[in-house]
């Protein structure tokens, strides 16, 4: 076998020498001559209609030089998933007539202080008719709730449907084949990144009219193709520097520090750093959003699951940001890596008057995760069968085909759970130490 | 308004005398880090402000069996006052290394609840505050230090400068409840202190409860249950159970009302039966 | 404003500061001391963590002003590229660092501890960075670090 230089050896972090000795450049430690500093009005309030917006005490403030709004941003649209053809747009960057959540970025004051744009946020006046805000999945769906989406539900629609939609063999037919019916309701809250590194973003206007942007975005060439679109600019107007991302977790995917701290730039002709504060990251910058999960499975004596209906709610907030994707990708993993010949699955994408909720570590997959585990776990104390065996009984093996219509290939479960169970000492019965990923007989 | 001047003045008389010119336009800093975060924020922004780190106010003095303990003793002094495990256990609990190098303990007895632990030990050593004024010193009883919410007996010209504890008697355990072991605000935090005579009777007890109302507060009538009675079961059972009745918490981020007041009950049948052992 | 004077990692500095303006910011936009970060405003990150006298505190809660004639010290001034302090290699062996924005913080912290404990246990270790978060690593390579070092520098390492 050929001599490997790198594989299986152990190698330090090319940043680890940066990190340890202080000399790691992240965003905030970029500073330019004359540099402002950007402070974002955001709104009190859950749900309203923008009657007046009043920025010129601000404006007059001593050492304000401009604020930024809706007038100012050429394509008001932040338009992440309508890059990949998903929409309609449905977040402006700066708020116009509408405020959709508590914490939605209204106007931006740009100023030689992080104090002095601080105060003369402060006098920004927006007057808002409160709206009754749907605060959470349970009011959005309720009959005769408020609708907060202009195209007429408070759902995604995934090509003319309120859901996303997994169909697969007859789960009624199952369920009435099934020895036992086991149900389960699962949950989880909003959670946030907490990045130790809030967002900052600083950009600088160059000679030649390009702008120069650094960010600590992990997605550059998500946050380069929004921003051109929102400025509309060619993109080879923006030259855009990444790279140290101080945390990002999928809090750090949307472009939401960039396109106004750049139109900031251009309007004042000078550099620009917008540093977002632990208030805002905690209230303002996107989380995890809260997902609601009802299961009922049909299960054989022998411990197959034959049957796997499943609701499934997740709590988008105010916009898309990247939840219509979320919500497929959970529906496509709510078996689990388990097979299961017959499965309905409703994954509702839901829009309430919240925190947008977005990427975080295993965006969908892994609240689908906890409640499959957990039903697992139900199951097997319903039909008084090891916790080990009903899941190497239901593991996917090679050639069946998964709910989603694709075949399985390269499974591994079974012994990835042999080895684990070595691992640590627990002893596995001769049957199940058995098993093999390629020992399905076929249908 | 943007804060025009600090003050850090150099002795107790000089920070009197910046008191009494300005009263209560003058912000009062400890270490800090109460004032500092809200300042950083943009929530307060006072015209003065006043440090005292360099007053001369963080002497610890051992008099007659009892300790004077400067307003501006560090949380980390005071978690090493051997003389004072309760006390010291309780400042133990607040915060991380940095912030007990910064926080003073007189500074803990304005923070607002959940916050205030050390307020709650000094509250169960029968704690008294000398308060400053230029024209001279008053002594008060921690019970009637507290008025409110962050709200104090002191007047606009008055400065803490000192907090007397005398030797305590008995034993004493302090509980803090909080969502992580380490640097975390509280759930609820009790401090229990019980004196038993030769036979094991509870001759006279204190049990003080942090984040269990608008101020750190004792539950008398939970300590004048186990008067007369030994440290047993039925005795124990009671006192959770009327200290549980006393405490009117708050529910906020960390914790609910209804847990707050299950969970006063939970602090202090363990630390009271922390004490039997 | 007002000139505040002190010593940073041995040498004699000022800097001309607010009246409220942080130890922090001073720090940072004052005198380009960027390994001093800006987490939280709030003193419960500890990514702001220095050494003022010798003990860790957390510089955004501390005025500038108050820093009048203090010795400082910062992760510049313990160690550098040239003359890594054992516990920067450390924690660069035992991959304690992932995106590395609670490093400047965890190994100030760990410096003062081993200055004044020079056998830890690992609960020592732990309550003496309690104070101090990293979402990256789980905090375990954190402890091996420090721990590591121990060894080293008892060892003449």
């Amino acid at each position: 076998m050929k001599q490997l230089r790198i594989v299986g050896q152990s190698v330090k972090r090319r940043d680890g020498m940066g990190h340890v000795t202080g000399q790691t450049q992240y965003v905030d430690d970029i500073t330019y001559p004359h540099m402002l500093w950007l402070r974002m009005v955001r709104s009190p309030i859950a749900r309203g209609k923008v009657r007046t917006l009043d920025t010129s005490c601000a404006e007059a403030y001593p050492g304000v030089a401009a604020v930024v709004t809706w007038r100012d941003v050429p394509n008001n649209w932040y338009t992440i998933l309508g890059l990949i053809g998903v929409g309609p747009n449905d977040e402006p960057v700066l708020a116009h007539e509408q405020v959709m959540w508590k914490g939605e970025p209204i106007a931006a004051v740009v100023a030689e202080t992080e104090e002095i744009a601080r105060a003369a946020a402060a006098l920004v006046r927006v007057d808002i008719d409160e709206l009754p805000p749907v605060r959470d999945v349970f009011e959005a769906l309720a009959p005769g709730a408020p609708i907060i989406k202009e195209w007429g539900t408070n759902t995604f629609m995934y090509e003319g449907m309120p859901m996303r939609r997994v169909r697969f063999g007859n789960v009624d037919e199952a369920f009435a084949a099934a020895d036992h019916i086991v149900e389960g309701t699962y949950q989880t809250t909003p959670y946030e990144h907490v990045p130790l590194e809030t967002q900052t973003c600083v950009v600088k206007p160059e000679p030649d009219g390009r702008l120069t942007i650094h960010s600590n975005t992990q997605a550059l060439y998500f946050t380069l193709d929004n921003t051109a679109i929102i400025l509309n600019v060619p993109s080879n107007r923006l030259r855009m520097i990444g790279g140290t991302v101080g945390g990002g977790f999928g809090g750090k995917v949307d472009v939401v520090a960039e396109p106004v701290t750049a139109i900031a730039s251009m309007k004042t002709g000078r550099p620009v750093k917008w540093r977002w504060t632990r208030a805002e990251e905690f209230q303002a910058s996107s989380t995890a959003g809260a997902w609601r999960m009802e299961y009922k499975d049909g299960i054989k004596k022998d411990g197959h699951i034959i049957a796997r209906k499943v609701r499934a709610l997740h709590d988008a907030g105010a916009y898309h940001r990247h939840s219509p994707y979320g919500v497929t990708k959970h529906a496509a993993n709510l078996q689990g890596p388990y097979y299961i010949p017959n499965v309905w699955v409703d994954a509702y994408c839901v829009y309430t008057n919240r925190q947008p909720a977005s990427a975080l570590r295993g965006f969908g997959v892994t609240p689908a995760s906890f409640a499959v585990e957990v039903q697992m776990d139900k199951i097997a104390r319903t039909i008084g069968m090891d916790p080990w065996e009903i899941r190497f009984v239901n593991a996917y093996r090679n050639g069946q085909m998964k709910a989603i219509q694709k075949q399985v290939e390269d499974a591994t479960l079974v012994e990835t759970l042999q080895a684990a169970a070595k691992l640590i000492g627990h002893p596995l019965p001769e049957k199940l130490l058995a098993m093999h990923s390629n020992d399905w007989k076929g249908a | 308004m943007a804060t025009e001047a600090m003050f850090i003045p150099e002795s107790p008389e000089a920070a009197l005398d910046l008191l009494s010119e300005h009263g209560r336009e003058l912000l009062i800093l400890g270490g800090g880090t109460a004032a500092m975060v809200l300042i950083n924020e943009g929530a307060i922004s006072p015209r003065l402000v006043m440090s005292l780190q360099r007053a001369g106010l963080n002497e610890v003095r051992a008099v007659d069996g009892h300790l004077e303990i400067g307003a501006t003793a560090s949380l980390a002094r005071v978690a090493q006052l051997s003389a004072l495990p309760l006390l010291a256990d309780a400042a133990r609990h607040i915060g991380g290394w940095a912030i007990r190098n910064m926080a003073t303990l007189a500074g803990n007895l304005f923070v607002p609840p959940p916050a205030g632990d050390a307020a709650v030990a000094l509250l169960a050593l029968d704690a008294e505050v000398i308060a400053a004024r230029k024209s001279g010193t008053r002594k008060l009883p921690l019970t009637k230090f507290f008025k409110g919410r962050a709200q104090t007996a002191l007047g606009p010209d008055e400065l803490v400068t000192r907090i007397d504890v005398p030797r305590p008697s008995g034993a004493a355990v302090f509980l803090k409840l909080g969502r992580r072991r380490m640097n975390t605000p509280a759930v609820v935090t009790a401090a229990v202190r019980v004196v038993r005579d030769g036979q094991g009777i509870c001759v006279d007890a204190r049990i003080a409860l942090g984040a269990a109302g608008e101020y750190p507060l004792r539950a008398t009538q939970a300590e004048a249950v186990l008067q007369g009675r030994k440290l047993d079961t039925p005795s124990i059972t009671d006192a959770a159970a009327m200290a549980m009745q006393a405490a009117h918490p708050s529910s906020d981020a960390l914790a609910s009302e209804w847990y707050r007041r299950k969970m006063v009950g939970v602090c202090v049948r363990r630390a009271l039966e922390a004490i039997t052992r | 404003m007002q000139t505040v004077s002190f010593k940073l990692n041995g040498k004699p500095v000022a800097a001309v500061v607010g009246p409220v303006e942080s130890l922090r910011d001073a720090l940072r936009e004052k005198l380009h001391v960027y390994s001093v970060k800006a987490g939280c405003g709030q003193g419960g990150c500890g990514s702001c963590t220095v050494l003022v006298s010798g003990d860790p505190i957390v510089s955004c809660l501390m005025p500038a002003r108050v820093a009048e004639g203090l010795e400082i010290i910062t992760l510049e001034g313990i160690g550098t590229p040239a003359q890594l302090h054992p516990l920067q290699q450390a924690f660069y062996d035992n991959f304690a660092a992932q995106c590395g924005f609670c490093t400047a913080g965890m190994i100030t912290v760990a410096k003062a501890l081993l200055d004044r404990n020079a056998h830890p246990t690992r609960e020592e270790i732990v309550e003496a960075l309690a104070g101090n978060l990293c979402r990256c690593t789980g905090y375990l390579p954190i402890i091996s670090a420090v721990q590591d070092a121990a060894t080293r520098m008892n060892r003449g390492g």
